[in-house]
């Protein structure tokens, strides 16, 4: 590493102790300010869980069930603190196991530093136990990755993995430290890294640009704003606010951006995608002018690309250059830090009234709730509905819930009928879908903000892919309250095959244990509901609970999630039924 | 449709161990094949150089550049069609010395412009 190798020298010259590499990392974990890591030991990474015992008063360690489950409570833990997630793993299937995580990570633009163990650098490329090329594996799925081979390059590139991982567009960093690395001797001194001559975290804000975009926006007659996760991880919630209320833009979110506006909002119009509300998506083609911020139009928001808001100016604002027109051809594209472009337009937007506008979003949302909103949240139907389930949440926490859910169709009602009242309280997986997020982001959720409640909504499907983490819970005594939404199918592959392949069910109905009994084996209360009139009290009892708490609740079985933009349909061609 | 052509991406890197895998996996994810690849010392001390060609479209030139621009380790990535780049190829051609005197070599020294750069008692070596 040329530039490596000058700042090592540079930091020689300061005032220096003799570690050993495992004790520096405990030591730079805490110099940047992390004093819990989530992870599992193994061969490779022992010396440095053996210093993990020694500064066990200072830095904590929450002992996983599974590597993957480290990645996914990292995730949590960075979801609702903004911090950088810590993950420990050991080389060769320790380290594999966190792949998954990491993809997830990097997609829904997470801050992790993991770190693994690796064989001693004299038995590199000689297929030692448990040897596996973690950093070939990773590149793809990694903001940035490294090897460290010498124990003299510890200090240098944790500073780096730390200010890549939080800085710009936040993302997975993996380093891999070998064995003889973690022993080697160094003399020690922390400098905190805040550049990186071939990276530049946040682009220049360009006035001109953002002069352009308030033109637009001051001429707008049907203005329509998407937001997404930018806006949280930007810490640009009250600016956005600010902004919205100013120019009177009805706003819509992404799946990640839920929370940055609270639900009840006068300008809030519910969520822009796939399953998203009824109105956001239709007038999505019907807008003058598109402003996008901090998001990246994934597929499942835009459906059709060649029918997506065509008749729009499209303004983007973002941090990341390759997202401008990677997707939707912009107009206007506002680089820059999502705050600072904020305040900057502020000055140059005129105050505005679009209540005509917002009219039209009201009279669509009005269908939504008469044809789907109204039989979801109070069904007529015996069988319980998944949306009833979250009314009931609703109703208990006030909003004031980090609700963390799964992928599937709970995942979806989750996200369309939670209440949220504050920023960073919803947390699932967006980008890369993966199932057996939940439980262990949840745990990562509450070690992270353990002062609030923290409500797991899975599907039996993805429960069952990563309970296992129930003894992270019966060990570490995170009392996250669990909620699984049973409907003995993996409900959206099956929705699918309803829709598009004439109900054939391939291998999505799914027999499950007893989950009550499940949990009960990890001394964890649980309880199951079956009857609409026992639910309200089984959600009392949980939210109520002070310690972790376990609720199954048996879901009619063919229950569908709609609104639905099919694949490949435009937005305005959103199903109700 | 938007018509393939052949690109050429010149990316400015830092001289790190897996920066060309790291590049190469943008291509591959995408799935576009690396028609050539050159890596090199850049005329910059410590920057190297990474010559990709490819057949892609326009809008795919534009969206790859910055992606490879976004890796940390590179410090700027460009790209060219095929008319803005001044393409010059050289070759070097071993030949036992019993054929020094050969016409057909001879010839070609004398009109391909070629030359004779070494000579030993076994082998000499021509550019052209």
């Amino acid at each position: 590493m040329e530039t490596l190798k000058k700042d090592v020298k540079e930091n020689n010259s300061s005032k220096t102790v003799k570690l050993t590499g495992a004790e520096a990392v405990i030591k730079c974990l805490l110099e940047e300010g992390s004093t819990l890591a989530f992870g599992y030991p193994g061969g490779a990474i022992m010396p440095i869980y053996d210093e993990l015992y020694k500064y066990q008063n200072q830095f904590h360690h929450v002992l996983t069930r599974h590597e993957q489950g480290a990645t996914h409570a990292a995730q949590g833990f960075a979801r609702v603190t903004g911090e950088v997630g810590v993950v420990f793993a050991t080389s060769g299937p320790g380290a594999t196991n966190l792949v998954t995580g990491i993809a997830d990570a990097q997609i829904d633009s997470t801050p992790l530093v993991c770190i693994t163990g690796q064989v001693a650098s004299h038995l590199l490329g000689s297929d030692a136990f448990q040897e596996t090329d973690i950093i070939g594996i990773s590149t793809p799925v990694t903001k940035w990755n490294y090897q460290i081979t010498k124990a003299i390059e510890i200090p240098e590139v944790l500073a780096k993995a730390f200010y890549i991982a939080k800085s710009g567009r936040p993302g997975p960093v993996l380093i891999d430290i070998t064995k003889d690395a973690q022993f080697g001797e160094l003399d020690y001194s922390y400098k905190k890294c805040e550049k990186v001559r071939s990276y530049r975290a946040i682009p220049k804000l360009n006035t001109e640009k953002v002069k352009e975009a308030a033109v637009i926006i001051n001429s707008a007659k049907k203005p329509f704003i998407v937001w997404g996760q930018g806006v949280i991880i930007g810490g640009a919630e009250q600016e956005f606010k600010d902004f919205i209320e100013k120019t009177d833009i009805p706003s819509a979110s992404t799946i990640l951006g839920l929370s940055a506006l609270e639900t009840n909002h006068p300008l809030n119009v519910g969520m822009v995608g796939m399953h998203g509300n009824y109105a956001p998506n239709v007038l999505t083609n019907q807008c003058d002018v598109l402003i996008a911020i901090g998001m990246r139009f994934d597929d499942r928001v835009t459906g059709n690309l060649a029918t997506y808001a065509k008749q729009a100016k499209v303004i983007h604002f973002d941090i990341d250059p390759a997202e401008i027109d990677k997707n939707v051809k912009t107009d206007v594209a506002v680089l820059g830090d999502v705050k600072q472009s904020l305040v900057e337009i502020m000055q140059f937007v005129s105050k505005a009234n679009h209540k005509e506008w917002m009219k039209e979003f009201q009279k669509l949302y009005d269908i939504e709730v008469s044809s789907v909103i109204n039989e979801q949240l109070n069904p007529t139907k015996e069988g319980l509905t998944m949306g009833e389930v979250l009314g009931g949440i609703n109703k208990e926490t006030k909003g004031d819930a980090v609700i963390v859910s799964d992928v599937g169709q709970h995942q979806m009602f989750a996200c369309r009928y939670a209440d949220f009242i504050k920023t960073r309280s919803s947390v699932t997986s967006g980008g890369l879908g993966t199932m057996g997020f939940a439980l262990p982001a949840a745990i990562g959720a509450k070690i992270g903000d353990p002062n609030r409640e923290v409500i797991a909504i899975i599907g039996d499907g993805g429960y069952q892919m990563t309970c296992n983490e129930l003894g992270t819970i019966l060990q570490s005594k995170a009392a996250v309250k669990i909620v699984v939404l049973n409907n003995g199918y993996l409900g959206m592959v099956r929705q699918w095959q309803e829709l598009f392949f004439d109900r054939r069910y391939a291998s999505t109905e799914m027999v499950s244990p007893d989950f009550v009994k499940l949990a009960e084996a990890y001394d964890i209360e649980a309880q199951r509901v079956t009857n609409r009139e026992d639910l309200a009290s089984a959600i009392k009892t949980m939210v109520q609970s002070k310690e972790s708490y376990f609720l199954e609740v048996v879901i009619e079985k063919e229950d569908n999630i709609f609104p639905m933009i099919p694949t490949g349909a435009s937005v305005s061609d959103i199903r109700l039924s | 449709m938007e018509e393939n052509q052949n690109f050429t991406f010149s990316v400015y890197t830092e001289n790190n161990v897996g920066i060309l895998n790291r590049l190469s996996a943008i291509f591959l994810k995408r799935h576009i094949n690396i028609e050539s690849l050159t890596v090199s010392k850049s005329e910059i001390e410590h920057v190297h150089r990474f010559t990709f060609v490819v057949n892609i479209t326009k809008t795919q030139a534009y969206k790859l550049v910055g992606q490879l621009e976004k890796q940390i380790e590179v410090i700027g990535a460009f790209y060219h069609t095929e008319d803005e780049i001044i393409y010059h190829e050289t070759a070097l051609f071993k030949i036992s010395t019993e054929y020094l005197y050969d016409e057909s070599i001879q010839d070609k020294l004398k009109f391909r412009r070629a030359h004779i750069i070494a000579i030993t008692e076994r082998y000499f070596v021509i550019e052209a």
